[in-house]
């Protein structure tokens, strides 16, 4: 009870606050609920229903012409369903809590500076036994951000930005590592996860194309870097910790055709670096590695995606997406129906074609029936704990409510 | 041994019986008799079964949630009472009314504010006789929620709320049957649900008296999202609260409600 008279307060302040100076500044809340309930029929496995629901709550604040203000936060829940690329069961599922606080100054006419302050907590269950809140991947983000945007001209413009996070994973223990000591590890253990990202972009917008560099640093703060030697306290952990880095690239155009077909085509392409090596055990209970594979993550991936809309009318709208999306691995070989590794290098291979019809009875609703149908297949063929050759088919409907 | 039954025990036992059938039809397809039945019972009805074994707290939680009314007494009004037909009081003679009041109006830079309370009690429990020879227990129902909200039109026609609520629920009550499920037997259904919500929402006018409203609420003790959208018209409201990890994602509800 006492937290409900806490939040009645807040949410009065928030709301009065809101009011009190809506006479003397540019104010706009903002609020959208999205909800997507549909079925997923994977070729393996049992068919589910899928859930997703995001819900934001938003202010914009302009004091000034020169200064805007927008925060908003936003509650996310991903429930099972298919998922792009591997790492993840079908039937995981996550919620996000996503509170950002964004800045503009615009301080010369042509430049824009731009600050913002971000925090997220995602609860992760992996499994139906697992409780909210106590999930071995839960995570908590924390940082801001710096950019600069300068018009150049009136079809050109520039944005150079810096990010710092720090994500800290307060459930996280390395379950291979305690049963391989014994149990001894464990309080070294936790934490293994946790790591900072520096992450420096360029954006460039000329009319409707948008280029796009992003580099980023993942360091860890304890996970050490396997070798293919056992070290002197017993594991094959070296003194190294771990160190990833991401260069992406990516490209869209947005073309309209006699205001009644919206073309979006878009190109990414990624590369992944990681110092961290992989040392395989045929099963679990094994404390002995049968083969060391060094630049195990290391891969690069390249994804296209055109979508396509048509509008039908005021009320409703046709569309058509494709995206196709393959990820090549450096050095880690693929590995047969038996766990047994194979010559060559891990290729996997995604595409996804959704279609469906949108309806806006009115300015605030959207419905959405769809159909999709998702394709993977890799020569990766062990799929004891996650999937990778499968094709499936989802349908559903989605409703949003924004202003 | 010989054992015998006042008429008064063998009513109970049979009300007791009675209620068992309600509250487990109420689960929709009735998954705990359908997996008693044997082979031929789909993995997704038993699991259902399963999953409402597991947590029946969560399932009735979900319904009293169907009760509750926290969305923005419309602007002209000044509150409004409402009882929810669907799917509480039919089929499970769940009773309740919810009434909320506006408290403040919005005025220049004073948003509205509404306070909103909700009761329910289920009348198949309280036909439940007490037995003469005082083994029985007599069932135990509490059901309420109460909060405020708080809006801010964005336009003439479309207002965006928040607020905060304590919701509520409770019940005890021994089965005569006890209900099995593979390893599972339940001869008691007894929880106590409450936890404090926060929540958001839009209410968007398409006509004299009615709104699309959509929202959510997020519960701190349970991490639970609780959300809702709904046609609400001059006195029928019609509307699917979804529940994305309850037993039943989508409850749909038929509400009626009088404003003055």
């Amino acid at each position: 009870m006492r937290t409900l008279i806490k939040l009645s307060l807040l949410s009065a302040v928030i709301f009065a606050s809101a009011s009190a100076v809506a006479a003397d500044l540019k104010i706009a809340p903002y609020y959208s609920l999205s909800f997507t309930e549909g079925i997923t029929v994977p070729n393996k496995g049992n068919w589910m229903f899928s859930a997703n629901l995001v819900n934001d709550l938003g202010l914009i604040v302009q004091p000034s012409e020169k200064h805007r203000i927008i925060g908003f936060y936003e509650l996310k829940y991903t429930g099972p369903g298919f998922r792009k690329q591997e790492g993840e069961k079908f039937s995981d599922r996550a919620m996000d809590h996503i509170m950002v606080l964004r800045h503009h100054y615009n301080f010369m006419p042509e430049y824009t500076l731009k600050t913002q302050f971000d925090y997220m907590t995602e609860y992760k269950r992996t499994g139906t036994n697992e409780v909210w809140g106590s999930g071995l991947y839960d995570f908590n983000r924390a940082g801001g951000s710096l950019g600069l945007e300068r018009k150049i001209n009136a079809d050109l413009k520039a944005t150079a930005q810096l990010q710092y996070h720090f994500l800290s994973f307060p459930n996280y223990t390395d379950l291979l590592s305690e049963f391989q000591t014994g149990g001894e590890d464990a309080e070294a253990s936790t934490g293994k996860q946790n790591h900072g990202i520096i992450q420096a972009g360029l954006k460039a917008t000329y009319k409707d194309i948008n280029g796009g560099l992003d580099v980023s640093m993942l360091n860890y703060q304890k996970q050490k870097v396997i070798t293919d030697s056992i070290q002197a306290d017993g594991t094959y952990y070296s003194a190294e910790l771990q160190k990833d880095m991401t260069i992406a690239f990516s490209a869209d155009y947005t073309r309209k055709l006699w205001d009644l077909l919206v073309l979006t085509p878009s190109l990414g392409y990624k590369i992944k670096t990681s110092n961290q090596n992989y040392q395989h055990f045929t099963v679990a209970t094994s404390t002995v590695p049968v083969k060391y594979i060094g630049k195990y993550y290391d891969y690069q991936e390249l994804s296209i995606v055109i979508p396509v809309s048509v509008m039908l009318g005021s009320r409703w709208e046709y569309f058509f997406n494709t995206e196709w999306d393959w990820r090549f691995y450096s050095a880690r070989p693929p590995r047969d129906m038996e766990n047994n590794f194979v010559d060559g290098t891990q290729g996997n291979s995604l595409m996804i074609v959704s279609t469906g019809f949108t309806l806006k009875p009115n300015e605030v609703t959207r419905t959405v029936f769809y159909y999709g149908y998702q394709s993977q297949t890799s020569n990766m063929k062990f799929e004891k704990y996650l999937p990778y050759n499968y094709d499936g088919h989802s349908f559903g409907i989605s409703f949003n409510y924004s202003y | 041994m010989t054992r015998t039954f006042s008429f008064g025990r063998i009513m109970t036992m049979k009300k007791t019986a009675l209620l068992l059938s309600i509250l487990i039809s109420a689960s929709f397809l009735s998954p705990a008799r359908a997996a008693d039945s044997g082979a031929g019972v789909p993995q997704e009805v038993i699991d259902l079964g399963l999953k409402f074994l597991d947590d029946p707290g969560d399932f009735f939680f979900n319904l009293h949630s169907d009760n509750e009314d926290f969305s923005p007494v419309p602007t002209k009004r000044r509150g409004a009472i409402r009882f929810n037909f669907f799917p509480t009081f039919f089929p499970l003679t769940w009773g309740s009314l919810n009434l909320k009041v506006k408290l403040l109006n919005a005025d220049g830079n004073i948003p509205q504010v509404d306070i909103s309370g909700m009761y329910g009690d289920m009348l198949a429990l309280r036909a439940i006789p007490s037995s003469d020879d005082g083994n029985s227990v007599k069932p135990v129902f509490n059901d309420y929620s109460v909060g405020l909200i708080i809006s801010r039109a964005a336009t003439e026609k479309t207002k965006i709320f928040g607020g905060g609520k304590y919701s509520a629920i409770s019940m005890n009550v021994q089965l005569s049957t006890p209900v099995v499920m593979g390893a599972f037997q339940m001869s008691s259904l007894g929880f106590q649900v409450a936890d404090t919500f926060f929540f958001t929402g839009i209410s968007h006018e398409v006509g004299k008296d009615s709104f699309v409203v959509a929202q959510a609420a997020y519960g701190f003790k349970y991490k639970k999202i609780v959300s809702r959208i709904m046609m609400s018209h001059k006195h029928l409201e019609l509307g699917m609260d979804i529940f994305p990890e309850g037993l039943f994602v989508f409850h749909p509800f038929l509400a009626w409600h009088w404003y003055f």
